[in-house]
Order: C-alpha cells, then structure tokens, then sequence
C-alpha cells in the first residue's frame, strides 16, 4: 500500500487509508530507524502533517477530480540537502551552512509542493555533493541500508537510502558526476540523471555549473516517469533549460560501449550487465558494440573542470550575509578549491582547463557518432559493488577513478538511468541506459519493457 | 611526477581564501601532486584545433523582461535573517584597510 505512488494513490482513492495514515507510516518508520543509518538531516513533521490535514479534506470534498489538480497527491518526497527549501533549514551537508534558513524555495521544491506531494525532510550527502561515497558530510557517513559496513554511494547518499530503506517513495537528489546514478546502484533503487538543462536548478546550491543536474530517485520505473514529467521543464529562472522531446521508436538498438567493460570494472558486474543484455535480445531487442576509446579521458576531464567551476562556486561563501567562515569548509571542499584554483591559475590554465574542455568536445563528439547507429547504451554503473566504509576515504584518487562510467554523460550533458537488476553477496547490482539528449521517453520505455520481462518486484532490505 | 611544494599550495590556499593548518599543507600537496599527475594522460591526445566546450545545451543570449517580478522579491527582513553581524539593516565586513 506504501511502496509506491501509485499503489498509496489508489488505497487513497479507495478510502482505504488517508494521507494522514501515509505520512503517519513514513514518519513512524523514520523516527525508529534514522539513527541506524543517518538519512534525515531535518525532519518537516509540523508541516507535512498540516498539508496531509488539507489534503484529506479536498479528498472529502472533491475525490474524483483532485487528483488531476494534485497528481501527486499521497506522494512523500525528500530533498537532498542541496535544495533551498524555505523555512527549513539547508545544510549542503557543510558546517559553513549548519543553521542556514532558506528565504525561497527552488524551483523544483514549488513545482513538486504544487504537484501535491509531501516534503516530509532534507536527506544527508556528501558536504556540496563532493564524494562518492556518502562519507564528506560534516554530519557523518549515511550507510548502506543492505549492510551497514558499506557506503550507500554518493554523493545524493541520504536521498538514494531513503528510498531504499522505504522512508519516502521518492527522494530528489543532484548528479554532477554520478552522485544519482551511482548510490542508485549501491542501494538497489532506480536513479535518473536527466538531459542537462531539463529540470530547473534555481535555488538548488551549486557545484559545477556546466555539470550539475536535477533528479531523483525511486523503486519503480513509473514513479521515476510521472515525477519527471512534474520536474521538468523551462522556468524563467535557470537560463539552461530547454523543452524538447526525442521522437519515440518501437525497434530500439542498443550499443554496448566495449571501453566500459575494460580493465577495473569487476566481473561480477560486467557480468550482470550481459545478464540483463541476454534478457532483452531474447526479447527482440538488438545490441550492437560501439566504440568510444575517449572515456579514459573522461576522468581527468571531470577533475578538471568540476573543480575549477567549484571553486567559482564556493567562492560566495564568505560567512558575511549568510553562513559560517570559510575555515569551516571540510577537508574534500578545500582539496577541491585549491584544485580549482590551481587549474585556472595562470601559466596552468592552457596545460589543464583549456586541453580539458577541448578533450570535452572529443568525448561528445565521440558520443554524437554513436548516437548516430544506435539509439542508446546499455553499460556498468560503478566499476565495483559497493565498498567498505573508510576503505577509499584516505586516497581521493582512488575515490575520484570510481566515478570513471558515470561522468562521461555529465561531460555531455546527456541522460543516464541507473536501473537496479539482482543481489550479490547480499549487497545490489545493476546497469545503465544512456540516451541522447532529451531521450528520457526512450530511456523509460527500455526501462519499462525491463521490469515487464523480469517481473520486477521492488525487493527492500531488512536493516 | 609533477610536485606542488609547500610555497605552491600556500599560494593557491591565498587565492582561495582558506587558512590551512601545517597537516593541510602537507595532505594537500601530497594528494594534489598525485592527482595533477594523474591528469599527464591527457597529453596523449591531440586537440588541435578543436574548439572547447564550456557548457552542452546550445542556448544562446536566454533573457527575460527586465521586470521586478514581485514573487521573486525577499524582504529586507528575509534578506537579513541568516547574517551574523548586522546593524541597521547593514552587513557587517572585517575590515581589510587598514590605516
């Protein structure tokens, strides 16, 4: 009855609950076991119970059509700490903002509230969506709800478990570098990195302009489909958006980009991947291999030019009008200011920023040509399955090359979908479906057909 | 290898307007070699003549009506209430000039 929106839609329909009883159930569950896992930063208790009140009365007043007005009515939803939320405290994970108190909302939060869905808090994440594994917040790491050991991914890590831990049925989380698509994976959940430029980023803090997306997370490909449809489109707020719509297809050809099973990525998980591959050619869709020998550059590119924008980005926060000093910035932000700073410093600037942005062009280009012999990719997520909490903490290298198979799509902008596929040695795998820009109907459908031949049934771990 | 010595991480840490504990410098300077030598690879590649990308979607000169839109306004309260230091309606600065 609360697994999904839909399901939790028609128990309201019916009277079979009311969103009283939803938000009851959510915030029950996350009152008992936050502490285990360190989702929430803040809790909206207050609120979502007086909008659950309103709610209940237009459903009285008017149940036939309230749902046309409110489609996602029933819905509770959590933001990542990145999103202004007004009236309610904003961390970005990072000491400098421990008490900040938003004066607006973002885009995206009016959009989702108007929608009718439910706030219900602000999940944990890396300090400004700085990591790949949850462990950069200044408020400690969240852990993997299918075992605490492990990371959850990041650095969306608080939104991807809420998910997964059934805390919410979506949670909206940012993907500059894979921080959706990754913990996605690491939590066994769907998690979407949109086209760049089709969900508003006003009012979400920022960390690499050019990089940085709006997504989300969800248990089903249909809640992931009708909460994008609702996020998307053209504000006058972010200059970047745009409305357009890739023209659907019935006989889908898939690449499989052959770099993206090389060296580094374990067996078990290109094995997975080949798995999922064989469901669908058995099911009439068609596979082709494509060649991109430009992803090896992808990650020196990424740390190339995501810093050097971070640290323009970061570079507001003065503790004057808002906020703590800047002493209060943690260990990963500095590296990366410093990074930054170091890139576009002068006599640097053509050796690093400038070949990374032409080598930028290579990447997408690369892309463009494949897109023109199929319609999307089908690759790994993350090279490993989840590690250990503290494994990599001590050595940013190494924590930096486990971005290498989400960051190529933010490099260009396009859209990625982490789908979840399978169990192994108790912690989840999974792959990915990549599309041109603006292709996310296509990517759906795929994702669609997937859970239709599989007979999908979200699956939450015990914790 | 390529090294960032103490002096050049002190520098960077300038621009940056961070203070950095001895621990930092020395952290950084280790992690941030490791990392810049990592970027050698690109190297490999020729670029020549190949335009940079700054951002993917196009977009050219987006602009609006150059209105007050009302909904997008914060009241001087609003705009006030997350400061540290402030007294009339001002925000309070370190001072950087000094006599």
């Amino acid at each position: 009855m609360f697994t999904s929106v839909r399901t939790t839609q028609n128990a309201l329909r019916n009277k079979k609950i009311s969103v009283r009883d939803v938000v009851s159930h959510f915030l029950t569950k996350i009152n008992e076991k936050n502490k285990d896992l360190n989702v929430f930063l803040t809790l909206n208790e207050d609120e979502s119970y007086e909008l659950a009140k309103k709610y209940d009365g237009l459903l009285k007043e008017n149940p036939d059509q309230i749902f046309e007005k409110y489609p996602l009515l029933g819905c509770i939803v959590s933001f990542k700490d990145l999103f202004l939320t007004k009236g309610l405290r904003t961390t970005a994970g990072s000491k400098v903002l421990d008490s900040f108190i938003p004066p607006y909302s973002a885009k995206v939060v009016d959009k989702i509230k108007k929608a009718g869905a439910i706030i219900i808090g602000k999940t944990n994440c890396d300090a400004w969506a700085h990591g790949a594994s949850g462990e950069n917040s200044d408020f400690g790491p969240t852990l993997n709800p299918w075992n605490k050991a492990y990371v959850p991914g990041g650095s969306s890590s608080g939104s991807a478990v809420s998910v997964a831990a059934g805390f919410n049925h979506v949670s909206f989380g940012t993907d500059t570098g894979g921080s959706i698509r990754q913990p996605a994976n690491f939590c066994g959940i769907y998690g979407l990195k949109p086209t760049y430029g089709s969900v508003s980023r006003y009012g979400v803090i920022a960390m690499a302009s050019s990089l940085d997306t709006v997504g989300h997370f969800g248990n089903n490909i249909s809640d992931i489909e009708n909460v994008f449809k609702i996020s998307s489109g053209v504000d006058l707020c972010d200059a970047t958006l745009k409305d357009e719509d890739k023209k659907q297809k019935d006989n889908i050809t898939v690449g499989i980009p052959k770099q993206y099973f090389e060296k580094g990525v374990d067996q078990v998980v290109s094995d997975k991947v080949h798995e999922a591959i064989k469901i669908f050619e058995k099911n009439n869709y068609k596979f082709k291999e494509v060649n991109l020998p430009n992803t090896k550059h992808a990650i020196s590119v990424y740390y190339i030019i995501q810093p050097a924008e971070v640290c323009s980005n970061l570079g507001r926060y003065d503790g004057i009008r808002f906020g703590n000093p800047r002493n209060s910035f943690g260990a990963e932000a500095k590296r990366r200011i410093i990074l930054g700073n170091f890139v576009l410093s002068s006599g640097y600037y053509d050796a690093y920023y400038k070949k990374a942005t032409q080598v930028r062009t290579l990447i997408i280009n690369e892309l463009d040509k494949a897109f023109d012999e199929v319609d999307l990719l089908i690759a790994p997520v993350s090279p490993s399955q989840p590690f250990k909490l503290g494994e990599k903490v001590n050595d940013p290298l190494k924590m930096y090359l486990s971005d290498v198979l989400t960051v190529p799509a933010n490099i260009a902008g396009i859209p990625g979908l982490s789908v979840p596929f399978g169990i192994h040695n108790g912690l989840s795998l999974g792959f990915q479906l990549m599309g041109p820009r603006f292709s996310e109907k296509l990517i759906f459908k795929m994702a669609r057909d997937f859970e239709s031949f599989t007979n999908y049934k979200f699956e939450p771990p015990k914790f | 290898m390529i090294h960032l010595t103490k002096s050049d991480i002190l520098h960077l840490a300038k621009l940056s307007g961070l203070t950095l504990t001895e621990k930092e410098v020395k952290e950084l300077s280790y992690d941030l070699s490791s990392v810049i030598t990592f970027f050698e690879e690109l190297k490999e590649t020729n670029t020549k003549n190949i335009l940079p990308t700054s951002q993917t979607t196009g977009l050219e000169n987006i602009t609006r009506a150059d209105k007050i839109d009302t909904n997008q306004t914060l009241s001087l309260e609003d705009v006030m209430y997350n400061a540290n230091d402030n007294k009339n309606n001002l925000f309070k600065v370190p001072i950087i000039l000094k006599k």
